[in-house]
């Protein structure tokens, strides 16, 4: 068997290198690559089903053509490319490129990518998305406050002494940061975990708090209070590196009796926390992606990184405020988070653009043009965006649509041209991460199966038959594609080209710790607690705030509906597999004890779930691990597994960034009886 | 040397890469490797215990010991290898392995086991579930000597599993704020920290024909037995009776080959007659099917003496197939074993009748014994009402001769055995590691919970 170090190129933390041993074209083993020190052991579970994923039965690899009757048939590339042709251009005689929709998701990460814009400028343009499902209210908070969104090496957890996991659930989302957590915690170090839920990492820290959702900013600023009031601060710190500081101090309102009241944990605790956090030597706090997408995402961030700010916690090892490494994407030609936002110069002749938090309303106010042909690749909205039903319903409407996908998702289901899409192992890439400090190669290991075209391909064709010169527009022939990537990678400097093609590789400017030399790309070059730009761009407070979370007129609705992700998928990407569907129990609301006595509900009783955008149906599980108040179900099951539960949450954009205040949703749930 | 696995509780976060990594390179059967999760939905007062497990390789493996068909093999660094060219399916290391570490696998009907990835051992890569586990949690070792590597709730087996756990300390867990908002103790049976499984009515539905395998072979030795003590066929007279224990004891034969995931070969049960209950038991059963036939076509030429012996050792060789998987001090008093069955059959048919008396309030006693301590599914409840109906049935012998008190009172009496053999079956538990963990566990928690009750009570 041959070997080769590969990386896997999901949309998660973790980007993990491993080995893969294949033969005659194929991938038969997986296995650790010790030499990336963020992720030396195994990759998850999700990795390992590779070997199923990509050789799946239930995988598309041919074109797939939807028939009058719904049903799909096989047909050739060719004539698939040739239909697909035919009705981009017309639509774009008829109304002009904007009535093409190109929707990307976050499905495969790659420079490779990038060649789905160029195609689809040259093509004259077309209706976009902007914003992130995910983070970028988060980013957009680090960037405010510290200029650049990077953290230290992952394996430098290890040197803190007190490790505060802020609504991060590290065992089920970055399963390797749990390796570095406990190396930590050998050397004695004591791991705080702020969650609503008592999650699997809850499981193994030394303190659990848990508060009410999205009121973690009030958490944060009562505590930050209690250390200014206390003289614990650290001054010198503060006085060199910190703009802001007085206006914060003056302005904390938020007193423990008070955060106590909004977060329901008592003054007390908040104190105890507060003092623990001040008094400890070096102190790292890792933040979530889930407690940012509220309607507060953004404030809560600089609230919650205020606590490494004044304590002076930024720029050592040990220390620092763990949300986003960008270090990594060297190669990309617009850094996140600005990647995210609308661009009104640059993009403007070509891009029509539509929030992808708040898609379906947006869809509908489209003006002239309407969409009329619709291109989708790397996702599955009808499950994954705020407000799916409707979602579905503007998908619907498109009279053609092009899905490029490896299984008939949900949105798969929708389309009236498939094409297959390529594989992890079936075409070479560098791919970024952004908790990974590698930048890393990933090679062509595997022949595609079937009539598989990679992405790359498939829009090369696609402009010969339009009659458009793609290589001018840096779209490379499929010969020349490994040219193109060595090309794409040859003068970007940090690294030697030829050693990250054969492993991993940390480039010269990761800086670490982060932020060391104390200079910040902020407007006054200091750490900015109060930030004008927050005001200017977003028109937020300028100071790190608590703000209610907006309710969308369903204050009444009694529970908080959580969908976080979890350990077996990311979003709606590998629960389809046998072996992920052989280990992981079926998915289940979680109800906490107090809710479900007072409904009379016990485990397995089937309920209706709903609010104002609809309902969905499925199993309760009584868990102690659910705080009263909340519901939880994870997001990304597909419609066809009782999933579909982002049908339920309300479309609206985070305070900054442009992400998708998912959490904010409210539900009320029903038995039904049998 | 030895192989064996390492587990790290601490490092473990429940994910089960192991499980899925087991699948995707042996195609064994889900659970082959399986995480344990106690404590699942994290009930505050007790700590959620982790523990992956598949085959432990025992340096005295309980399965190979018991093998009758020689399926297993231990290798020189004393792993523990099953030969699926060489398994019948008859499922007795699923009984005898504590650790359920051998699953059988309906589809082939023969077993299935962690056999420590032997293909990439010898290529020099580790077994799958360690090189897959992402937090190191699970890793492999080599070592002399696996003695007290264990945390004192992994009940020792004495067959000397070559598993190491480390980091397990059950009592940290973490302090949680606030701690007043959720439940402290629950007597529901869904949040019940680790519910113990009950698959009693499932077992008695898959082996039942076992069940008939035994009360078919009790049957031929009673009838042994009692013409060995009488010194004529039991049942008087005719060719067909003294043909019958050499019937009942072909068709337990054919039931019992039947039962095999491979009945093609079950010329292998008695391959392990030096070290396995199930071979011994099968060598004596068709030894008494041998000894039926000579006693059916020349009567008399066996001394009666000897025959009974054989009949007397049969139904022991049967009983010991139970007592050396399950080896609790209940099942040997249990009356429903087929010794105390044969022999309480016995005293029915022979005099003096006090004999029959003293067993009756013998089994009286035991029975009431057992029916205070037993769980009392829906199975057991209608099976101890006909067991417990035969009892006072000594009191129909008031008046014997009389045809309807004696037919009832022979239809009774053997209803009432055959309950008891259902009895036996149910009450029959192969140890199963998990659930004596959980019951340690729950054992605990139900501490921590009364302690937490007589706090809020004294304030």
């Amino acid at each position: 068997m041959k070997e080769h170090i590969t990386v896997c190129p999901r949309n998660c933390y973790s980007t993990c290198t491993f080995r893969v041993f294949t033969e005659e074209g194929r991938v038969k083993r997986i296995l650790p690559y010790e030499g990336n020190l963020a992720t030396p052991e195994g990759p998850c579970i999700k990795g390992l089903a590779y070997l199923e994923r990509e050789y799946s039965p239930d995988r598309i690899i041919y074109p797939l053509k939807r028939q009058a009757d719904g049903s799909f048939v096989r047909i050739g590339v060719n004539e698939a490319l040739s239909i697909i042709a035919e009705r981009l251009t017309t639509a774009r005689e008829r109304r002009g490129p904007h009535s093409v929709l190109f929707y990307k998701g976050s499905g495969y990460s790659g420079l490779s990518n990038d060649i789905a814009g160029s195609f689809w400028k040259l093509f004259g343009g077309a209706t976009t998305t902007y914003g992130n499902l995910c983070w970028p209210a988060g980013l957009e908070a680090v960037r405010l406050t510290l200029g650049e969104v990077k953290h230290n090496l992952p394996w430098d957890i290890a040197n803190a002494t007190l490790i505060i996991l802020w609504g991060k659930n590290s065992a089920e989302t970055n399963v390797q940061e749990m390796i570095h957590i406990e190396k930590a915690r050998q050397k004695g170090a004591r791991v705080v975990v702020i969650d609503p839920r008592r999650t699997l990492t809850a499981d193994k820290a030394d303190l659990l708090i848990r508060p009410r959702p999205g009121t973690d900013a009030a958490l944060a600023l009562a505590m930050a209070r209690v250390i200014i009031d206390r003289g614990l601060a650290d001054t010198e710190f503060i006085n060199r590196h910190v703009n802001g500081f007085d206006e914060f101090a003056s302005s904390l309102e938020m007193t423990p009796d008070k955060a106590q009241e909004i977060t329901g944990i008592p003054a007390s605790e908040i104190i105890k926390l507060a003092v623990m956090a001040a008094g400890a030597e070096r102190l790292t706090v890792i933040a979530g992606y889930g407690l940012q997408r509220y309607t507060n995402g953004g404030q809560t961030i600089r609230s919650i990184l205020s606590i490494p700010v004044i304590t002076g916690m930024i720029g050592k090892s040990g220390c620092g405020f763990t949300f986003a490494n960008l270090q990594s994407y060297i190669l990309d030609d617009v850094k996140e988070p600005l990647s995210y936002y609308p661009d009104p110069v640059s993009d403007k002749p070509f891009r029509r653009a539509i929030s992808m938090a708040t898609f379906g309303p947006d869809f509908f106010a489209l003006k002239e043009p309407a969409i009329e042909v619709a291109w989708i690749e790397r996702g599955n909205p009808v499950v994954q965006l705020p407000g799916s039903s409707e979602v579905r319903k503007a998908l619907d409407s498109v009279l053609f649509k092009v899905v490029v996908e490896q299984f008939m998702t949900d949105t798969a289901a929708l389309a009236d041209i498939i094409l297959p899409a390529k594989g992890i192992f079936e075409q070479a890439d560098v791919v970024g991460s952004y908790w990974n400090p590698y930048a890393q190669y990933k090679p062509r290991v595997a022949d595609p199966p079937g009539e598989v075209l990679p992405e790359s391909e498939i829009y090369w064709r696609l402009a010969q038959i339009i009659g458009l010169d793609g290589r001018a527009a840096g779209i490379p022939a499929p010969e020349d594609y490994d040219a193109w990537l060595t090309e794409r990678i040859s003068h970007t400097p940090g690294f030697v080209r030829e050693e990250l093609m054969q492993k991993p590789v940390i480039p010269d400017q990761n800086e670490h710790p982060a932020y060391g030399n104390m200079k910040f790309e902020t407007p006054s070059g200091r750490i900015e607690l109060r930030s004008d730009w927050a005001v200017n761009l977003w028109g937020v407070n300028p100071l790190p705030t608590y703000e209610p979370l907006k309710d969308f007129g369903e204050e009444h609705l009694p529970l908080r509906l959580m969908t976080p992700n979890i350990a077996s998928r990311i979003h709606s990407q590998f629960g389809n597999l046998q072996v992920i569907r052989s280990v992981v129990e079926e998915p289940a609301w979680e109800i906490s004890v107090a809710d479900a006595r007072s409904r009379g509900l016990r485990s397995g009783d089937m309920i209706r779930v709903f609010n104002s955008r609809g309902e969905v149906r499925g199993k309760i599980s009584v868990s102690a691990r659910v705080r009263s108040g909340s519901l939880v179900f994870p997001n990304g099951i597909w419609l066809g597994e009782g999933g579909g539960v982002n049908r339920l949450i309300v479309p609206s954009e985070t305070d900054m960034g442009h992400g998708a205040a998912f959490h904010n949703t409210r539900v009320d749930i029903e038995k039904l009886v049998p | 040397m030895r192989k064996g696995f390492i587990f790290d509780a601490a490092l473990c976060v429940s994910c089960k890469a192991c499980s899925a990594a087991c699948i995707l390179e042996n195609g064994l059967l889900p659970g082959t490797r399986s995480l344990f999760a106690w404590n699942g939905h994290a009930l505050p007062l007790v700590n959620v215990i982790n523990l992956s497990m598949a085959c432990n390789h025992c340096a005295d493996p309980a399965c190979a010991s018991g093998c009758p068909a020689l399926a297993y093999t231990i290798g020189p660094d004393g792993i523990v290898i099953h030969h699926p060219d060489r398994c019948m399916g008859c499922g007795y290391c699923t009984w005898r392995c504590p650790y359920d570490a051998p699953k059988i696998n309906s589809a082939t009907g023969i077993i299935e086991k962690c056999h420590f990835c032997a293909d990439r051992t010898t290529e020099g890569v580790g077994p799958a579930c360690v090189t897959a586990c992402p937090t190191g949690a699970l890793k492999m070792t080599e070592t002399e000597d696996f003695d007290g590597m264990l945390p004192a709730w992994f009940p020792d087996t004495g067959i000397k599993p070559s598993f190491i756990i480390r980091n397990s300390e059950t009592e940290s867990k973490p302090h949680t704020v606030p701690s007043d908002n959720e439940t402290h103790e629950s007597e529901d049976e869904e949040l019940y920290p680790g519910r113990l499984a009950s698959e009693d009515a499932v077992r008695l539905k898959k082996d039942w024909s076992l069940v008939l395998f035994s009360v078919l072979v009790i049957a031929a030795a009673v009838m042994l037995v009692i013409s060995g003590l009488s010194g004529r066929p039991a049942l008087a007279g005719s060719g067909f009776s003294g043909m019958l224990p050499l019937l009942l004891t072909a068709c337990a034969m054919a039931v019992s080959v039947a039962h095999l995931g491979r009945p093609g070969r079950s010329y292998r049960a008695v391959l392990n007659v030096i070290r396995s209950p199930l071979s011994r038991e099968i060598a004596m059963v068709m030894l008494l099917g041998a000894v039926s036939l000579v006693s059916w076509l020349k009567p008399g030429m066996i001394p009666l003496a000897v025959t009974a012996a054989i009949a007397v050792l049969t139904v022991i060789a049967v009983d010991l197939v139970y007592f050396a998987a399950d080896r609790r001090f209940s099942l040997r008093l249990h009356t429903g074993q087929a010794f105390f069955t044969a022999l309480y059959a016995v005293t029915w048919f022979t005099e003096p009748r006090i004999l029959f008396i003293i067993f009756s309030m013998l089994v009286a006693v035991l029975v009431v014994m057992r029916y205070g301590s037993a769980d009392r599914g829906e199975p057991q409840r209608t099976l101890y009402y006909i067991r417990a109906m035969s009892i006072p049935l000594v009191f129909l012998l008031i008046y014997p001769g009389n045809p309807l008190t004696d037919l009832f009172a022979t239809v009774l009496f053997f209803a009432g055995l055959v309950a008891d053999r259902l009895l036996f079956y149910l009450d029959f538990n192969p140890p199963n590691i998990k659930e004596t963990i959980k019951e340690h566990f729950n054992t605990e928690y139900e501490k921590e919970r009364d302690k937490k009750r007589e706090d809020s009570g004294l304030s």
